[in-house]
């Protein structure tokens, strides 16, 4: 591998994977002191992103650290690389912890939930994952992490150790589980095999690691297997386990399957497609299209049947399951537009997502109900908790200049750019099912009146530790839009876009 | 604030400030802060010097948020002055996400009027669809969140034709430059962009959900709807299409399809909001004309129709806030009880007829003259006579609202009137006091027109058709006004076909996916894990049999060879070297053969 200037040994990507690392530790260490147990969660988050941060400046200037940690046999190392692609993963994951810290500890302690060490532990080890994922350095370290993430949050989606708890939970471990050691081991033994590296190409999304004079049947019979393995991105028809884990507590559907989980998928599968492949070699293997007509209609069809589920996090579950889609359709173009809106998508949805997850957990606690056909006025008894669902709903309709707008803005650009007036029409599409499913939830809450059947006046707004870091999360959202370099200045880096 | 030359605030701003901070006050003078942002519109957009002002950069492209242009100033003038009546208008409500909604709502306009380039367009005409949304459910009633929603999805499908086309159209031109598009040579962008302009002009038959949304909205809602929203798309098609043919054929089509449902329609504000359709329709019969006097003609008419259609629409909503009953129907005899409404609704309902000396004559009169002089698509005398029908329509429409509403004797209503708040009355004086104005002084409107004025004198044959048709129609009303009672039913309109269509996508799509996504959840259960499962038994029994079965025979053989290794070994000197003996034998033989 030709090693590129701007590729600086540096320990700097391995801090945050440490820092979080220790996290779980130090957890277990205060279990007993549940204020100390917290302060260890928030100052660890903070500490965590503090670090991720401090090497924002130098990947702007176009470099990339790397660090490798040990070696296992040649070609195959546990090693790790910060680049653009990296902190926009990493940026979202441990600067949403530090909010969700404060939301669950609103959470579980108003719930008087069980097992709350536990739940704080796997729920440290799982950022840990997130972080190991995003500054993995090559297929193994990714892979490493990535089932890191999948053993951890296990114990989350059955905390509450009933028969549907360990069914979902069955579910997540059988479909996540299975399909990587089906798929995604196979898949990384064959790259192995050809390429004698596993070590992403660090620095250019053109080239890829895969010799010139690879088979190219085997090199498509590979890609599938990875997009298959990668079943946290939730490509139809290997979504189901998504919606079933929303039995999980509310915090960790938001955080964990709005932010950790499933965007550790959709980042993996960008690595795999722009640091593995290549634009190039996907191109020429005219794999692009397919992948973004796949992703399309993942978009579609999850978004129409979001419209028959009134189960408020059902309906954001397979909201999510069609957002996904956007990350890897955008990334599919294999244009600049698109990859800049695919990958920044992981960070411009992700705000308004884990505040629709946080909104609905906030109804969760305070009434206890799922049911959107119960939620007739309930906004006046609960209004911050409805507002910040609005204010999330409207950056999902692309209301200008929510984040949910700029991410609908690069992707149509990009699927303009390469000519797909089909993929521009599904995301158009999206934005109306948005709208058609996310918008009687508002309506409801603000402008009917009450189920008779429900007494209004026993409820009141979800306490302060919730709704704070709710209501932080949908201002963000929308103040994003008024800085969209924020995020796409890392991807255009990452992407050499300026050169 | 052009104390400093060159120096350009937009109105916007104002509207957009006092709707962000105006949840956070507290007591009861926030009331009063609502008149600076009118009254600083006014101010400012009468002190505007042409020019391109606020240019921004944002994602890539240049935004530019202040264009004041010949087209743009007019509007932009009529809308401050129309803000500052609106905001009188609703001056008592005490509901603070009202006076939000209409805030941002006024600022959606100005910003989409100024727009100099289609993303600034669409960031204003999309906060545009949302806060009028509000001002729908704000009524808090519930069909009114369900038309609301209804009206909130088309309107959302509008900007996102708008949108499509803007960035289509992007890689065909290369630019977002909000201007004119060549009639000649419709691009498919050009088509987008026209659909979402038309949708929001409430063209038919994308008109519904105006008809069916300004009824239900809050009183003051609608006024500001019938305002900002229509004219806005009236602006805009003016502004990209003008001498589009067929705009003139979809402007005749939607004044006759208006004014015929008009005559029919029972609610007082539904009467109204059809209408307004039939008006929008010669607006844009006037913007398809490629003529300088007929697009005159129709900014003409926009900008009276702008006061004396509010003007009707606070005097609906003063009846409808007096008598809390919105039928046709049910309402009656109210001239004695309402004078001042009954007189305001006149002068309205006198401009609307285009009565010579009344606001809405000039406009009506300048589109019929150039109509007379098309060529194609439709001959001049053809298009004459059809737009005189829908004229005729409109009138008859006109007339029926306050006649049934004031002087017939049909009324079901005994309960003693809810007294008008001073602030409606004093709006509605302002606005009938601008119609009036218009009407007699005629130069105070042609001031502001896009283009400089050729004079044209007012010729008695104009005068005497401008009296003798209405009059006629008079006529005709008081022979047809058996037939046009009002009828207890709402006739049917677009707005079923735009529920069964969605309908239809729930039923043909959402239903079977999620079924099919049902299924496959149980294909997991029963195949999947039962694969699973059976793989798992299958290992175990290799398991057991298999490895485990290998290993007792690994270890019975073990055993058998130790078993012979130790009869072999009987501890006798002499067998041992018998042994020895045979072996060294076998080895030297083994040597020797090799």
């Amino acid at each position: 591998m030709t090693r590129n200037p701007d590729i600086i040994n540096s320990i700097r990507p391995l801090i945050p994977v440490a820092v979080t690392f220790s996290a779980p530790f130090l957890i277990r260490l205060m279990a007993k002191k549940e204020n100390r147990r917290e302060a260890v969660s928030f100052a660890l988050a903070s500490i965590a992103f503090l670090a991720v941060v401090s090497m924002a400046p130098g990947i702007l200037e176009g470099k990339i650290y790397t660090y490798t940690l040990f070696r296992i046999l040649p070609g195959i190392t546990v090693s790790f690389c910060a680049d653009g692609l990296s902190m926009v993963f990493a940026l979202i994951s441990s600067f949403l912890w530090i909010l969700t810290t404060s939301y669950n500890i609103g959470y579980m302690r108003t719930l008087k939930e069980h097992a709350q060490t536990r739940y704080y532990i796997c729920f440290g080890v799982a950022v840990f994952g997130a972080q190991g994922v995003a500054f993995a350095g090559n297929i193994f370290t990714l892979y490493l992490f990535y089932e890191i993430i999948t053993l951890f949050t296990y114990p989350l989606v059955a905390h509450y150790q009933s028969k549907d708890a360990f069914e979902a939970g069955k579910k997540y471990l059988v479909y996540l589980l299975g399909t990587s050691k089906l798929f995604f081991l196979p898949a990384m033994i064959i790259t192995y095999v050809l390429c004698g590296t596993l070590d992403f190409q660090l620095g250019d999304i053109h080239k890829g690691i895969f010799p010139a004079d690879a088979n190219p049947v085997l090199l498509i019979v590979v890609y599938i297997l990875f997009l298959a393995g990668l079943t946290k991105t939730a490509i139809m028809p290997l979504h189901s386990w998504l919606p079933s884990a929303m039995v999980a507590p509310t915090p960790v559907s938001g955080l964990l399957h709005a932010v950790a989980v499933v965007k550790a998928g959709a980042f993996s599968v960008c690595r795999i497609m722009l640091s593995c492949f290549g634009l190039d070699s996907l191109h020429d293997l005219g794999l692009g299209m397919p992948t973004a007509y796949v992703a399309g209609f993942t978009i579609i069809a999850a978004a129409l049947i979001a419209l028959t589920k009134d189960d408020i996090k059902a309906r954001i579950a397979y909201s999510t399951v069609s957002h996904l889609s956007y990350i890897v359709m955008g990334v599919a173009m294999l244009t600049q537009g698109g990859v800049e809106g695919g990958v920044s998508a992981i960070a411009h949805d992700a705000f308004p997502k884990i505040t629709l997850f946080f909104a609905a957990g906030c109804i969760m606690v305070v009434t206890g109900s799922k049911k959107i056909s119960l939620m007739n006025g309930l906004a006046r008894r609960m209004p911050w908790t409805f507002g910040a669902f609005a204010l999330a709903t409207l950056s999902f309709i692309g209301l200008a200049p929510a984040s949910g707008f700029l991410s609908k803005f690069y992707l149509i650009t990009g699927a303009t750019n390469a000519g797909q007036t089909v993929l521009m029409l599904v995301i158009l599409a999206s934005v109306l099912l948005n709208m058609a499913y996310f918008g009687p939830i508002v309506i409801r809450g603000f402008f009917m009146p009450p189920v008779k059947s429900v007494d209004m006046s026993q409820y009141a707004e979800a306490p302060k530790t919730m709704v704070v870091p709710m209501f932080m999360i949908a201002i963000l959202s929308i103040l994003i839009g008024f800085y969209p370099q924020t995020f796409v200045s890392f991807v255009e880096v990452y992407g050499r876009f300026w050169r | 604030m052009n104390l400093i030359e060159g120096s350009f605030l937009h109105p916007a701003t104002l509207f957009v400030v006092l709707g962000l901070i105006l949840p956070f006050l507290r007591g009861a003078f926030w009331r009063v802060l609502l008149f600076i942002p009118p009254v600083a519109a006014i101010f400012l957009t009468l002190h505007m010097h042409l020019g391109r002002y606020w240019e921004l950069d944002y994602l890539g492209q240049v935004l530019v948020l202040g264009r004041v242009d010949a087209l743009s100033l007019p509007f932009t003038i009529l809308f401050a002055f129309m803000s500052l009546i609106c905001t009188t208008f609703s001056f008592h409500v005490r509901d603070k996400a009202q006076h939000v909604a209409a805030l941002f709502f006024m600022a959606g306009a100005f910003g989409s009027v100024l727009a100099g380039d289609y993303w600034t367009l669409y960031i204003f005409w999309q906060g545009m669809t949302v806060s009028s949304s509000f001002l729908i459910w704000l009524n808090h009633k519930h069909d009114a969140s369900k038309t609301g929603f209804l009206y909130m999805m088309i309107l959302l499908l509008s900007s996102v034709l708008l949108l499509a086309g803007i960035l289509l159209r992007e890689r065909v031109t290369g630019g977002f430059i909000f201007g004119p598009a060549d009639g000649n040579l419709m691009w498919h962008f050009d088509w987008l962009i026209l659909g979402a302009f038309a949708i929001n002009a409430a063209v038919i038959p994308l008109h519904a959900w105006m008809t069916q949304g300004l009824p239900k909205a809050t009183i003051p809602g609608a006024v500001l709807l019938s305002i900002f929203g229509i004219k806005t798309a009236v602006y805009a098609m003016a502004r990209c299409f003008v001498g589009l043919d067929l705009l003139i054929i979809l402007g005749v089509c939607t004044a006759l399809y208006g004014a015929g449902y008009a005559i029919f329609s029972n609610n007082i504000r539904r009467i109204l909001a059809y209408l307004l359709v039939a008006q929008v329709g010669l607006m844009i019969t006037g913007i398809g004309m490629d003529s300088k006097m007929a697009l005159d003609g129709a900014i003409a008419l926009a900008y009276a129709h702008t006061f004396y259609m509010a003007l009707l629409l606070m005097a609906m909503g003063s009846v409808i806030y007096a008598t809390r009953e919105e039928l046709l129907g049910r309402l009656g005899s109210l001239s004695r009880k309402l004078p001042f409404v009954a007189a305001s609704t006149l002068i309205g309902i006198l401009a609307l007829c285009a009565v010579p000396f009344f606001s809405g004559f000039k406009g009506v009169s300048l589109i019929f003259e150039e109509a007379l002089k098309l060529q194609s698509p439709i001959p001049g005398e053809f298009l004459v006579v059809v737009l005189a029908l829908a004229t005729g329509l409109i009138i008859l429409g006109g007339l029926r609202l306050p006649f049934f509403l004031f002087w017939s004797e049909n009324t079901e209503t005994t309960e003693p009137l809810r007294p008008l708040h001073k602030n409606m009355v004093v709006a509605m004086g302002m606005a009938g006091a601008f119609c009036l104005v218009q009407g007699i002084f005629p130069e105070v409107l042609n001031r502001h027109l896009p283009y400089p004025l050729e004079e044209r004198p007012l010729t008695l044959f104009k005068l005497a058709v401008g009296f003798l048709f209405p009059a006629a129609n008079v006529l005709l009303f008081m022979l047809l006004r058996p037939l046009l009672r009002p009828r207890t039913k709402e006739l049917p309109d677009f707005e079923r076909l735009y529920g069964l269509i969605g309908h239809g996508i729930m039923v043909a799509f959402s239903k079977p996916l999620s079924w099919v996504d049902g299924i496959w959840s149980e294909i997991y259960r029963t195949v999947f894990l039962r694969a699973f499962y059976f793989l798992t038994r299958i290992s175990d029994f290799f398991d057991r049999s298999g490895i485990d079965g290998a290993v007792n025979q690994t270890a019975a053989s073990v055993m058998f060879l130790s078993r012979i290794s130790t009869r072999l070994q009987s501890s006798q000197l002499q067998d041992q070297l018998a042994w020895m003996m045979l072996l060294a034998l076998a080895v030297f033989a083994l040597i020797w053969f090799w």
